[in-house]
């Protein structure tokens, strides 16, 4: 049974609340950094190591933070898991860590990691909170490895940097869409891809229907 | 003077932190259905940006730069952040009861709007002194407002639009959201500071 | 009141406790952090200055400069950082140049936030391989569309298609130095 609650915790995050795709939280990284796949990877699994880190703590001391201050408290936990990231990346892969350069810090205010305390970790006990932030997490990385992707082979022709469509400019024949790379790509990639996930639940409705329950509170 | 109007109009338009590094999405896609919300929206962003910005300046110049504590930067930025949002708050709460009723409300969202912890990195990065730094801090406020309030003008005409279902709300939004980068597109090249 | 203590006395262990546990990281990371610094800084210089194994940094009037040092310890260029603003944001180069500043040797983008696609080829090696052998015994010039039989003119290079303005700004900005270091470095 507890298993169960458990396994529940982490599926959701991967599709019925995705959190990307079904609650629309942490959008600037979403859209910023997703111009290659691998900097969406990088920024997922440091949003998810952020977001563990914090949900594992503040669950931990839950009963500690006041009402009036949690708010205050919990930002100051989430900036500093985000610098230890930001110290590790600048001292480990400096060309990860110039790419995504103030979206590291950012995530501070990702509204996913905020709204994943408030919501869930600082009401649920630790292992839920654990497995809570490990789906959240996971979903939001699979999520962003998806637009890098589909914005890198569109804008490229590769994908985390493995040539998949051959450019004419080397005697292939594809012609790199260069708007993919820019600001209005990813906006237009999301847009569709959020709209696309929509026909796909649509007929799962009753499903949806729950979410969309969620969603309201 | 012409290098500070550089600074400010490159924050509204070439630099848009809205449609070009994305900030502040969450309230771009959330209020701004209705015009007058996202101008009060947009407003109580700016004056908090506006504020925000000198006060993160002379702490990254003369206490973290002066006892080099470099790693301390997000945290007291975004402690900055929180503590002059409560403030402000508080502050109009007593004084002045029309301006909490248009802006109170968006107040406590602000403090977890990436723009304002943006524009307070991007001010350390580029090594903006204190008056360019409350320039670029009005000027990309009024650029995020900018954005908002004609993604709402848009959002009210859409609601008259044949939308497919599943592309209602966010998607459309989203779609709208790209065709007007690509329009801010045409501002870049105007030299940004 | 005492509710106000309590919450002013939980902020502040927070606070500590986050101060204290970054200052332990940050020791850590710190000599990393230099260390990638300084393997990107010599990565740089040794790309543009192909003949160096060693260099020895000077700073005159306020200008830093790599001198570089071949496996002889004989001068092998002068290297250099150029900044300024391009097309999106501001760009910064590494640039070499040979001993007698009369030619350049090699350029490198350090940072550049140029459109993908089209200003952002200032990174490709097309463009980046103009710049080696590079005559500046006069101003460095740009041509647009250039007939491919006409031959180049001494210090000529091919602005990108579609990125002019990119490419008006390296060579501007390549110019502006250069002409600032070999003033500087003639007065000794």
């Amino acid at each position: 049974m507890k298993e169960n609650v458990l396994v529940k915790d982490t599926l959701k995050g991967l599709w019925d609340e995705n959190p990307v795709f079904r609650q629309l939280l942490g959008m600037c990284p979403t859209l910023a950094v997703t111009n290659a796949a691998i900097f969406g990877l990088s920024m997922g699994l440091a949003t998810s190591f952020v977001l563990l880190c914090s949900s594992f703590i503040i669950s931990i001391f839950r009963k500690v933070f006041l009402h009036e201050v949690r708010t205050a408290s919990f930002v100051v936990i989430i900036a500093t898991f985000v610098t230890i990231v930001d110290l590790f990346l600048k001292g480990n892969y400096p060309e990860i860590s110039k790419a995504l350069g103030p979206y590291i810090p950012l995530i501070v205010v990702n509204c996913l990691i905020l709204a994943r305390q408030e919501a869930f970790a600082s009401k649920k006990p630790v292992l839920r909170a654990i497995a809570d932030a490990l789906g959240m997490g996971i979903g939001f990385t699979i999520a962003l490895i998806m637009l890098g992707s589909i914005r890198e082979l569109l804008g490229s022709g590769t994908v985390f940097g493995f040539r998949i469509l051959s450019l004419i400019a080397k005697g292939g024949w594809f012609r790199p869409w260069g708007i993919m790379l820019l600001p209005a790509g990813a906006f237009l990639t999301l847009g569709t891809m959020i709209g696309i996930i929509n026909i796909l639940s649509e007929k799962n409705s009753k499903n949806r229907s729950v979410v969309e329950e969620r969603r309201q509170h | 003077m012409s290098e500070f109007l550089l600074i400010f109009i490159s924050a509204i338009l070439v630099n848009n932190f809205v449609l070009k590094y994305f900030l502040g999405i969450c309230p771009f896609i959330g209020v701004s259905d209705e015009v007058t919300a996202s101008l009060n929206m947009g407003m109580a962003v700016t004056f908090v940006m506006t504020l925000t910005a000198p006060f993160v300046w002379l702490i990254n110049t003369y206490i973290l730069a002066r006892f080099n504590l470099p790693f301390l930067e997000y945290v007291t930025d975004i402690i900055v952040i929180a503590s002059l949002v409560q403030l402000v708050e508080m502050f109009i709460k007593k004084y002045s009861r029309g301006l909490y009723n248009t802006l109170g409300i968006y107040l406590p969202l602000i403090t977890t709007n990436c723009a304002i912890l943006f524009s307070a990195l991007f001010l350390v990065l580029r090594n903006y002194n204190f008056i360019q730094s409350i320039i670029f801090g009005f000027g990309s406020g009024i650029g995020f407002t900018l954005a908002i309030v004609i993604m709402a003008g848009i959002r009210e005409e859409l609601e008259y639009a044949d939308v497919p279902k599943p592309f209602k709300g966010a998607a459309i939004t989203l779609l709208v959201a790209g065709l007007m980068a690509l329009a801010f597109m045409g501002f870049a090249g105007m030299p940004s500071a | 009141m005492q509710r106000t203590l309590k919450m002013v006395l939980v902020l502040t262990i927070i606070g500590i406790v986050s101060g204290l546990s970054l200052a332990l990281v940050y020791r850590f990371a710190d000599p990393l952090i230099r260390f990638q610094q300084l393997k990107r800084l010599k990565r740089a210089i040794f790309t543009v200055l192909p003949e160096a194994k060693d260099y020895r940094k000077e700073i005159k009037d306020g200008i830093t400069i790599y001198r570089g040092l071949n496996s002889k310890n004989k001068p092998a260029g002068i290297a250099f950082e150029v900044k300024g603003p391009g097309f999106q944001g501001p760009i910064v180069l590494m640039v070499g140049v040979d001993n007698s500043l009369s030619k350049l040797l090699g350029m490198e983008v350090l940072e550049s936030v140029e459109t993908p696609g089209l200003g952002g080829k200032i990174t490709s090696k097309e463009f980046k391989d103009q710049f080696k052998g590079l005559s500046i015994k006069q101003k460095i010039t740009y041509v647009k569309n250039r007939n491919p039989s006409t031959p180049k003119k001494p210090g000529q290079i091919d602005a990108i298609t579609g990125a002019t303005i990119s490419s008006k700004s390296v060579v501007n900005m390549l110019n502006n130095k250069i002409s600032l270091i070999t003033k500087v470095l003639k007065q000794n």
